[in-house]
């Protein structure tokens, strides 16, 4: 949205402009475990901050002095608050950060360096963690995480007489089956034509051992012959009458589901609960099926979606504030918010619980998250990303090769820069 | 003959206009219905126009009874009554200022004001957020009325209607004594109501529907104002409660259209008058 990007200009530049907070320091003191004292504000997203109060009932009673205050902010518009704040020194302790906004948030130097021995890093889904990591030092702990699976109608596939597909020949073997039994797609990838569905396109990237920026994420490599080529399997899909060009859009995605309209989609967890809500628990567990994104000549890689507590550093209670974070990365605790909430947990552990480990929905899930791939973590990923992602529609509908698309890119991300 | 052709045209014409006002209304009706359904019957597919009962209130008790939509729009009706007040008063002044009184720079002062409407509110967010964080009103409903108490477009308003009452009116009251307060509140306001009207209504709708500055101001709900809240209450675990979303945006829309059915005409004329809305 246009004015989200002027208040986030202004307020970065405010942001940058002040050299006492560009001084990062590196030092992190290690937590105590004494019990948490003074008052501690979070600020979250309004669906999680309605469920927490209650569950942070234990959390209180291990810190009985403690007064935890919670302010629910509308996630769409988060960035733009915690900018402003930043900006003017006014920040709560612990905030919620999203994956796919949170590098410009970082790029103002505003959040504390996790303190040492807080939480083991190898106890979080790889690529969660990695979000949060700038040049060696973690400036964030993961709270959830969820990666994309391949979501296709069972029923289908048994009359079919299919599995789910395993290689990219093989999905469009199967998308040409499911045709045949009545879906008008065989398979949906996202065309919303936005930044989506750039983040989408990283996944095939990944697949075909490709990657927007280089190793040691100094420069764009959006045109290499890699991404080319998964861009052209990508967009073989939509040519080839498999997948359409037109939908479903967002809502949409359910109803074209239910009625057989796409047999199968790229799309994360969210999807079983959508589904249950429209059509009920019975219908999903007689046509829902969930497996690995089909593999491509590097592997099977699904797109990472993480969520993760930052402190920062101008916030009044930095101890509380670890403590607090510790305590919700406990595998235990993550699982208790799995069971409150509904967010996948981002440490390992707690996947194998019964109550996820039973769910074979979420097998797959739980196989995607090991080797998820985040977006590029620079702030410019929100421009060049949105960017790709109308250019894509050039290639879904013919009208423009992948390597002219990428090309185009490849000149504007690198007149964007990396913005660090 | 031509009767006949008049009655048959003007049928055509209400026929059309019927169709055509049926179709602005869907969505609103949409939303309307939405307002009773749960979102298992938004998401169904094929979804149904009607919710399964017009009785089920349960999206409206859920908003009033645990997401403090009371607070919420206890906070807005604060927040718009001031802003319109605020406005109302000070525009009036600062018009009949500029428009009858002739002072030194008051060409300069009116120049500032109609450069001040040209500037996006949006490019003065972050001073303006310094400045109230340095004034102490973070987290306070004055805090948010403060940076639209005068906005110049109700200035502006305000100056050209002054523009329009007769001088004469204006020195007879001099003449007779009377000071320019007493002037300004017993025969200038009486005369320039339908500007008033205009006034109040651009900031009423403005400040109700205010969203982004409300949000960065307010750090916790209990200043949060309706459209925040709504934003705030919406937001479901794994998608958007639409349920919530379309019974609150019809908490919000219900003053502005209470408000639109008793002074529609003062709308209209706003809107000629100043080609806002």
């Amino acid at each position: 949205m246009f004015i989200d990007r002027i208040v986030h200009s202004a307020a970065l530049l405010a942001v940058t402009s002040l050299p006492a907070l560009l001084a990062g320091s590196a030092l992190a003191a290690p937590i105590d475990t004494a019990p948490a004292t003074g008052t501690l504000q979070i600020w979250i997203g309004g669906a999680e901050g309605d469920k927490l109060p209650a569950f942070l009932a234990d959390f209180e009673k291990a810190n009985p002095d403690l007064k935890v205050q919670i302010t629910q902010i509308p996630s769409d518009q988060a960035d733009a608050k915690l900018l402003t704040a930043i900006a003017a020194g006014t920040v709560p302790d612990v905030v919620r950060l999203f994956s796919q906004s949170q590098a410009s948030l970082m790029a103002t130097g505003a959040f504390a360096a996790v303190p040492e021995g807080l939480v083991k890093p190898d106890a979080f889904f790889a690529s969660a963690y990695e979000t949060n990591v700038k040049d060696g030092v973690a400036y964030g702990v993961p709270w959830d995480a969820y990666a994309t699976t391949f979501q296709y109608r069972k029923d289908l596939a048994d009359k079919a007489g299919l599995a789910a597909p395993k290689t990219w020949d093989e999905l469009k073997t199967f998308a040409k089956a499911m045709k045949t039994q009545g879906a008008t797609w065989g398979f949906s990838a996202d065309v919303g034509y936005d930044i989506y569905n750039a983040q989408g396109l990283n996944e095939f990237v990944h697949q075909n051992g490709g990657s927007f920026l280089n190793a040691d994420k100094t420069e764009w490599t959006i045109n290499s012959e890699a991404n080319i080529k998964a861009l052209e399997f990508w967009g073989s899909l939509f040519t080839e009458g498999l997948a359409s060009p037109d939908g479903p859009k967002f809502l949409d995605t359910v109803p074209w589901f239910t009625s057989g309209e796409i047999a199968s989609k790229d799309i994360g967890p969210w999807f079983e609960q959508w589904l249950v809500q429209a059509n009920g628990q019975d219908w999903v567990n007689a046509k829902l099926a969930s497996a690995l994104m089909p593999a491509g000549p590097s592997g099977s890689f699904s797109a990472l979606g993480s969520g993760s507590l930052g402190v920062l550093k101008d916030g009044k209670n930095p101890d509380a504030a670890w403590k607090l974070v510790r305590y919700l990365t406990q595998p235990d605790v993550q699982v208790a918010w799995y069971k409150a909430f509904g967010s996948l947990p981002a440490v390992k552990a707690a996947w194998d619980d019964p109550a996820i480990a039973g769910n074979p929905l979420l097998d797959a899930e739980r196989q995607a998250l090991q080797t998820a791939v985040d977006i590029p973590q620079v702030p410019t990923w929100n421009q060049v990303g949105t960017y790709l992602g109308q250019q894509m529609e050039l290639v879904a509908r013919g009208q423009a090769s992948a390597k002219q698309v990428l090309d185009d890119v490849q000149s504007f991300a690198e007149s964007a820069g990396l913005g660090n | 003959m031509t009767s006949e052709g008049n009655v048959r045209g003007a049928a055509l014409l209400y026929t059309a206009l019927t169709l055509v006002a049926a179709l602005m209304l869907l969505p609103f009706a949409w939303v309307f219905f939405g307002a009773f359904k749960s979102q298992a019957e938004i998401l169904a597919a094929p979804g149904a126009w009607l919710p399964r009962s017009f009785t089920d209130f349960s999206n409206f008790i859920e908003l009033f009874e645990r997401r403090q939509f009371g607070t919420y729009l206890g906070n807005s009706l604060v927040v718009s009554g001031l802003t319109v007040i605020c406005n109302v008063f000070f525009c009036s002044l600062a018009g009949y200022a500029l428009a009858k009184i002739a002072f030194r720079g008051s060409r300069f002062v009116f120049g500032c004001v109609i450069a001040a409407m040209m500037i996006p509110y949006i490019a003065l967010f972050v001073p303006s957020f310094f400045i109230i964080v340095q004034m102490g009103l973070l987290n306070t409903l004055t805090g948010i009325v403060l940076p639209i108490a005068v906005m110049p477009i109700g200035v502006f308003i305000m100056r050209q209607f002054a523009l329009s009452v007769p001088n004469e009116l204006l020195e007879a009251a001099r003449l007779d004594g009377a000071g320019e307060f007493r002037i300004f509140f017993s025969i200038f306001l009486p005369l320039v109501g339908p500007a008033i009207a205009t006034v109040a209504i651009i900031t009423f709708l403005n400040s109700w529907n205010y969203f982004l500055w409300p949000l960065i101001v307010a750090q916790n709900q209990d200043t949060f104002t309706l459209p925040v809240g709504l934003a705030v209450a919406s937001q479901g675990a794994k998608s958007t409660e639409y349920g919530l979303l379309l019974s609150g945006a019809i908490v919000v829309l219900l003053p502005v259209l209470i408000l639109f059915v008793f002074l529609q005409r003062y709308f209209v004329r706003g809107i000629a008058a100043t080609g806002l809305k």
